[in-house]
């Protein structure tokens, strides 16, 4: 079955993805030249908006999708389909930076003549503004992403008096903008990219904007946004193509989002011709039935994410490395993805780096052969580790969310314990509180189903992120090492990792693949399955493609 | 008069000043439901959350967040959402005002209208074949979920006979302002208030046969009998009069009820974003500012709608007209 | 089978036979075979105990009960109409409201109650004869004036709730004549009324009927009203006609013994006159019609000293209002009331509804809400301002006989649990003790020890009076107060219990406060009596001096008003204004006037206005 994705999910699905996108054959309309494409009005649905559009806030896969053709940073991930996506491109910069001071220091020169859609130039100020506004607006990831800059630290302890002096430095004649790190970090450039790093103008307000468009430099802007209704977006007056690859022109000229209804309603609106695409995925019992009578309108690629069971280390009967591995030996993760609707919107793993993603390498040690792949439960290993840890008859209990696919896989998990000969139960919360719920040790859940969607392709984006030290916060709502695993062995190696990644990121990859199979070996969460991105198309819609950050690029495809 | 209102007026802020209370009371008493984590976001570092408290109030004593809320929600009017950052929550659930009330108004005048005739109908051939088929068709109506009801009804004029003359008018789900064409937003909420009537036609006319019936054992029935009215005078003006004022009761209730938000499912089902909706998704995503404020309203209008129902049966039965 | 008849008959009933719907589609017959004339201008009377079956004939006449769980057989011809053979809707349009009109018992739920009172009387006007809002509304405020009831004009858009039980029984009877009707029925139309406002309606009646020479046929089972309104009298029992022949002749010379035994149970006003002491109704064997005269009380009340001495007992209630639901008024329901109780002695407490007296009986045993003050002394013990423990123990020795004795006898208990609950609850003795006595006391009020057994629904109304009172003396009270306790049953089950009250007041010197608004009872049980007027006391006296030369205006009215059974008086006209009781709702800043009292004779006081 596949979950109805209600927007809490989503928020959290703030994503990359990587590996190939499935590309649908585009049909007679490809022959047509591309400027025939251009013009028309795309209608988008959705169950419901997220919330602000402050790029710098929003932290939701769903806007993300649309700041791809809203906003810009110094450089961008490639607006294509397929593998490229990954790759970072210049964008307001010229060209990539120059790197020096030991991968410390980067120099961009701005590109000259880009315009906010208001119709102001884009300057080094801006730039610098923009910077300092991460902070002041108290950014999600202000402290995650881009606490390496110098002078972050004070702007974290005091973000209304921000200036990053010394951190971010400009020079408005030159259009230079240099920024120092306090240490080399390899992944940087993909923080630059994210949207939370867009180029605002630097009169914005250094608050949360709301629902207020800010002026952008990308293909469209936002015309109005109404959280509860809709969202209208055309053309930005003042854009001119300047890098096909950074921010190409779009073919649309318009394009209608609105918010409400039902997945179900959003289907039958998609299929009677009156909306061109839904955000949400489409109810289970529909797919089956589109799969046969519409093929051609679906579009599935694979996400940079997993759903996973985090096991609280900390606490019994988990905190014996041998339960842990007993559980990971037993489960039967095809069971687990026909849970989740087959092998078509899912498939099964038994690592934490998904295919395709940098530092994979296949490994499965949980496994009746262990081996690459994974192949069978191996019950007996498991019982045997049971019985040598002692702690039969435990009280084990599952928090799950309140949807179908997580409820599901809670009772899995407890049949599974059951027959291991512990005494299992399931308790299901709803979706929202139950991510901050299993975060906070206070509230002591031993097992938790949970999902994680990277936010851009590096493999401490996972390993680091989900089980380092430094994302474990005893007693707080926002520690998302749910597991609390801290071993200080591994936390050294990826670290390490991290900075070779800096000067031999193949060399850092083959680390962080040997960083996999040891945090696999300690045991400390459960890899369930990776998903499945489902996109349905009306008819009309043509040139779809699939980018690993931005999902499907909303601005390359046409209506006519 | 005045002092009737006044009093009326003292209470309503009494069992709002209540409900917000306990609502923000279990709000904090919520695990998992910190607002400061949600607001900085998925793995934001910890000196965000910090900056995140303390911007928004909430490392201060419940009471004074309180105070706070309050102030913004009522004083100036600024209050924002938690979840939708910006979100300014007034005028917000003043936009959606009008949707679940164009919705519950419009289902209202239908259910009322056709609730009356099942119920006259029903008790004028009562033990009859005519109201043995309208007993047995409003006993589906309250037995059907009004959220597959819905369903179905798209199921069938949005997908599977939409292409058929007899459902290609319909447009597709949403609102339509009635300022932007009253056709248009007639026409958008025929299904949506047939659907939201559709159970309370059942019930309300269930409720008003047997009012009627036992009406009918009233002594005055009798003297209006034999006063020589026809049987069609008795029933619509003696029996009718008299057994509808449990109704209108009953429906001030539902109206009220309504309009705060309970009409979520018809609005979710039918795209329709009211305050349902909007009370829906904050308790799903625990905005509290949201959840607050409609909260709030909706015992507001619940009160309201009580009120007005007072009135109305003071009109209907003298004998309610006290001194 | 009549007799001869003033005039042709208007109304024609042979062979009336009525049937009502049973378990599984039998039907049980409840009117056999009734047959009646009604002329113009005459008054026919039809009476019988309750299940006679006279009220059922009554809305047989007017088709007015449910076809469909009733079935009515033989005819009734209506100034030429068969009524058994039209239409619903001939009925509607040429009978009911046309030739024949009814008014009926209970005025207080007869009228619609939120329509304005002229709205229903103009719809009883315009639903036959068309005619202009104006006109009709002219000619309500006639009627209205014709039923005599003040200020027309202006109550014609009043509520029925802001008129009292006798302006709306006029009301009714306006209703009743808008279309000059050739037949009244008139269903027990005074029977819920006060004594003093039954007179009234009867005197108007009567005044009408002459004035539109309509048919009247009175459904009643008060022989008072039957000797004072009737030219013929029809006696029912259980369906059937027992006796039917001129009023004089009925009275006089009962033939049948069961009109016998009716017209001796009926309590005569003015038939204890000589009589020194209480006196049992005659007992008259149904079957045989053989009397067995009534005989006087034996024992004397012992008037050394009181044993229940009321001082200056006052009982009022707030009424509360506005915003803060603050007192805006007070209804002064007893004030000032003195009086005391011998015993072995009975005292009576009368007066019309809203005087206060029953209130009275429920503060002397501290049931009354409100605010209470005063002092009641039962023997050396004074009630007011005892601590809850001991007024229980002392309110083992005042015992109260209730109105409704199917509502204060628990369904689910059997009669042998209720009557022995009290007695162990006042830890009297053992529960063998209690079940003896219980047996004992069952004999005593006429019913058999086995019922002992038996849930109240199974009991008659009666009998469920003597349980009531075999209760009561379960605690061996030394003073039962009993509430209208016989008010609500036949006549002549009525005068069963009175006799039953009148051997336990002989066996024990029980002493009975009494209250009741019905003055032939009361004359015939009571040593001495209170008249209550506005929760004070305006006589009070031994039963002779008060019956006999009342004093106080208010007593005489009420004495009055009684209808007696004796057809001589028939002709006789009251000729008094409406009244209207005045409710005692006061302002807060009312003070109770000082009242003083004279001793006219020896113990017979009335109150000096």
């Amino acid at each position: 079955m596949i979950p109805k994705l209600s927007p809490e999910r989503v928020a959290r699905r703030a994503a990359t993805a990587l590996a190939l996108a499935a590309l649908a054959g585009f049909g007679p309309t490809l022959a047509q030249a591309e400027g025939d494409h251009r013009g028309g009005t795309l209608r988008l649905v959705s169950v419901s908006s997220q919330g602000t559009l402050d790029p710098h806030i929003n932290y939701t896969s769903q806007f993300w999708q649309l700041y791809a053709f809203l906003y810009d940073g110094l450089v961008g991930f490639k607006k294509v389909g397929g593998a490229d996506s990954k790759e970072v491109v210049p964008d307001l910069a010229e060209a990539m930076p120059v790197i020096s001071n030991d991968g410390k220091t980067y120099t961009f020169t701005l590109r000259k003549g880009i315009k906010f859609s208001d119709g102001s130039d884009m300057t080094a100020t801006d730039v610098l503004a923009s910077f300092q506004r991460i902070f002041k607006v108290l950014g999600p990831t202000a402290g995650t992403f881009y606490n390496g800059i110098v002078g972050a630290d004070t702007c974290l302890a005091e973000p209304a008096g921000c200036t990053l002096d010394g951190g971010v430095i400009i020079d408005e004649a030159a259009g230079t903008v240099t920024i120092n790190l306090t240490a080399a970090d390899p992944e940087f450039l993909f923080k630059l990219s994210a949207p939370h790093a867009s180029i605002l103008p630097s009169e914005t307000t250094p608050k949360d904007n709301g629902n207020e468009p800010i002026p952008g430099t990308g293909a469209y802007m936002v015309k109005s946004y109404d959280a509860n209704n809709s969202m209208v977006i055309v053309r930005n007056p003042a854009f001119k193509e300047w890098s096909k690859d950074a921010q190409p022109d779009g073919y649309v000229d318009e394009i209608d989002y609105t918010f409400g209804g039902t997945e179900e309603a959003a289907v039958n609106a998609i299929m009677n011709g009156q909306a061109d695409w839904m955000f949400d995925t489409p109810p289970a019992d529909r797919l089956a039935e589109l799969s046969t009578t519409a093929p051609d309108q679906i579009h599935l690629s694979p996400l940079a994410a997993w759903w996973y069971a985090p096991m609280n280390v900390n606490l019994a009967p988990f905190d014996d490395v041998r339960v842990r591995q007993a559980l990971n030996y037993a489960i039967d993760r095809d069971a687990l993805v026909s849970l989740f609707g087959g092998p078509a919107l899912a498939q099964p793993v038994c690592q934490v780096l998904p295919p395709e993603f940098p530092g994979h390498e296949d490994q499965c040690i949980y496994t009746q052969d262990p081996g690459t792949s994974w192949s069978a439960p191996d019950m007996e290993k498991a019982q045997a580790l049971v019985d040598e840890s002692g702690t039969k008859g435990a009280k084990i209990t599952v928090v799950t969310e309140d949807n179908a696919a997580s409820r599901g896989i809670g009772t899995y998990l407890q049949s599974v314990l059951s027959d291991l000969g512990y005494d299992a139960a399931v308790q299901t919360i709803s979706g929202d509180i139950q991510f901050t719920y299993i975060q906070n040790t206070n509230n002591k859940v031993q097992l938790s189903i949970s999902q994680w969607y990277a936010d851009y392709p590096a493999a401490s984006n996972f390993l680091n992120v989900l089980f380092g030290c430094d994302s474990f916060h005893p007693g707080s709502d926002a520690s998302i090492n749910i597991s609390g695993m801290c071993d200080q062995e591994i936390d050294a190696r990826m670290k390490a990792a991290i900075a070779l990644g800096a000067t031999d990121q193949a060399a850092a990859d083959k680390d962080w693949a040997k960083i996999d199979a040891a945090v696999m070996e300690k045991s400390p969460a459960l890899p369930l399955f990776t998903p499945q991105q489902v996109d349905l198309l009306s008819t009309r819609v043509g040139n779809y493609q699939f980018s690993s950050l931005h999902h499907w690029l909303i601005a390359n495809a046409w209506v006519q | 008069m005045l002092a009737a209102m006044l009093s009326r007026l003292a209470r309503m802020v009494v069992v709002m000043l209540g409900i917000s209370i306990l609502t923000f009371l279990i709000f904090f008493a919520t695990p998992g439901a910190d607002p400061a984590a949600r607001i900085a976001g998925r793995n934001a570092a910890p000196e965000t959350v910090a900056a995140v408290r303390h911007d928004f109030g909430l490392d201060q004593p419940i009471w004074v967040q309180y105070g706070a809320m309050m102030r913004k929600m009522f004083i100036t009017g600024d209050l924002t959402s938690f979840v939708n950052r910006g979100e300014k929550i007034v005028p917000t659930l003043r936009a959606a005002a009008p949707v679940t009330l164009s919705l519950v108004a419009g289902a209202a005048v239908l259910w009322m209208a056709l609730g009356a005739l099942t119920g006259i109908l029903a008790a004028a051939t009562r033990g009859r074949w005519p109201d043995k088929m309208l007993m047995g068709l409003s006993m589906m109506a309250v037995a059907m979920p009004v959220f597959w009801v819905g369903e179905m009804v798209n199921l069938i004029t949005q997908s599977r006979l939409h292409n058929t003359w007899a459902f290609s008018w319909v447009p597709p789900l949403g609102y339509v302002p009635f300022t932007e064409s009253p056709l248009r937003w007639a026409l958008a909420l025929v299904f949506p208030w047939l659907t939201l009537a559709f159970l309370y036609i059942g019930l309300y006319g269930r409720m008003l046969r047997t009012g009627i019936i036992e009406t009918y054992q009233e002594d005055y029935i009798r003297t209006a009998r034999a006063k020589g009215l026809t049987a069609r005078r008795v029933l619509l003006k003696h029996a009718t009069r008299s057994a509808i004022i449990p109704v209108v009761i009953m429906f001030g209730m539902d109206f009220g009820v309504l309009v705060g938000g309970a009409a979520v499912l018809t609005e979710v089902v039918f795209g329709l974003n009211g305050v349902g909706r909007l009370t829906y998704q904050a308790l799903k995503v625990l905005d509290l500012p949201m959840i607050m404020a409609s909260v709030l309203y909706a015992s507001f209008f619940v009160v309201l709608a009580n009120a007005i129902v007072d009135l109305l049966c003071i009109l209907i039965d003298p004998r309610m007209r006290r001194k | 089978m009549t007799d001869p008849t003033p005039a042709a008959p208007i109304l024609t009933v042979r062979d009336l036979r009525v049937s009502f719907a049973g378990a599984r589609k039998s039907w049980n017959r409840v009117v056999h075979g009734l047959s009646l004339d009604v002329a113009a201008g005459e008054t026919v009377a039809l009476v019988g105990e309750s299940g006679s079956g006279k009220s059922v004939t009554s809305l047989a006449m007017m088709r007015l009960l449910d076809p469909a769980t009733s079935r009515i057989e033989g005819s009734i011809t209506l100034d030429g109409h068969e009524l058994l053979a039209l239409s619903e809707a001939d009925m509607v349009a040429k009978i009911r409201g046309q030739r024949a009109t009814m008014i009926f018992q209970e005025p207080m739920t007869s009228l619609h109650p939120i329509y304005t009172v002229g709205d229903q009387l103009i719809e009883a006007l315009t639903c036959h004869r068309p005619m202009a809002a104006s006109a009709a509304r002219k000619a309500a405020v006639a009627l209205m004036e014709r039923v005599r009831i003040p200020d027309a004009a202006r109550r014609l858009d009043d509520y029925p709730h802001a008129f009292s039980g006798g302006m709306r029984q006029r009301v009714m009877i306006a209703m009743a004549l808008a279309s000059r009707p050739k037949l009244l029925i008139a269903d027990e139309p005074t029977t819920a009324l006060d004594v003093t406002v039954q007179g009234e309606i009867l005197s108007l009646l009567k005044e009408l009927q002459a004035e539109y020479g309509m048919a009247m046929l009175f459904v009643t089972h008060d022989m008072g009203v039957v000797a004072e309104m009737a030219d013929r009298t029809v006696v029912m029992l259980r369906g059937d006609v027992v006796e039917e022949g001129t009023t004089e002749q009925v009275f006089r010379a009962p033939r049948q013994p069961y009109t016998r035994a009716l017209l001796a149970s009926v309590p005569a006003l003015g038939s204890m006159a000589g009589e020194p002491v209480p006196l049992r109704f005659p007992v008259i064997d149904i079957a045989t019609g053989a009397a067995t005269p009534g005989t006087p009380l034996a024992r004397q009340p012992d008037f050394s000293a009181p044993l229940l001495e009321v001082r200056d007992l006052v009982t009022r209630f707030d009424v509360r209002g506005g915003l803060l639901r603050r007192k805006v008024a007070r209804v002064h329901a007893v004030e000032n009331l003195s009086f005391a109780i011998h015993p072995a002695e009975t005292l009576a407490l009368v007066g019309e509804s809203g005087c206060g007296k029953s209130t009275t009986g429920r503060a002397i045993i501290r049931l009354a809400g409100g605010q209470s003050s005063g002092s009641v002394r039962l023997g050396a013990t004074e009630l007011f301002g005892l601590d809850a423990a001991r007024l229980r123990r002392q309110r083992r020795e005042i015992q109260m006989i209730p109105q409704d004795p199917l509502a204060s006898l628990n369904p689910r208990m059997t009669i042998g649990e209720a009557l022995v609950e009290p007695f162990l609850e006042h830890r009297m003795g053992p529960f063998a003790a209690a079940r003896a006595k219980a047996a004992r006391l069952m004999d005593q009020v006429g019913l058999a020890p086995q019922m002992l057994e038996r849930f109240p629904h199974e009991f008659s109304g009666g009998q469920r009076q003597r349980l009531c009172i075999a209760r009561a003396l379960m605690l061996d009270p030394k003073v039962i107060i009993a509430d209208e306790s016989v008010s609500a049953l036949d006549v002549s089950v009525k005068a069963q219990v009175v006799n039953l009250l009148l051997d336990i007041q002989e066996r024990t010197g029980i002493a009975f406060l009494f209250i009741s608004h019905d003055i032939a009872v009361v004359e015939r049980i009571s040593h001495r009596i209170a008249v209550m007027y506005q929760g004070e006391i305006v006589e009070i006296g031994p039963r002779a001096a008060v019956m006999e030369t009342p004093l106080h205006p208010y007593t005489r009215r009420l004495i009055d008003a009684v209808a007696i059974p004796d057809p001589a008086r028939r002709h006789l006209r009251r000729s008094q204004p409406p009244s209207d009781l005045m409710n005692p709702i006061r302002d807060l800043s009312f003070v109770p006037p000082s009242r003083r009292y004279r001793e006219a004779t020896p113990g017979h006081f009335v109150r000096e206005d």
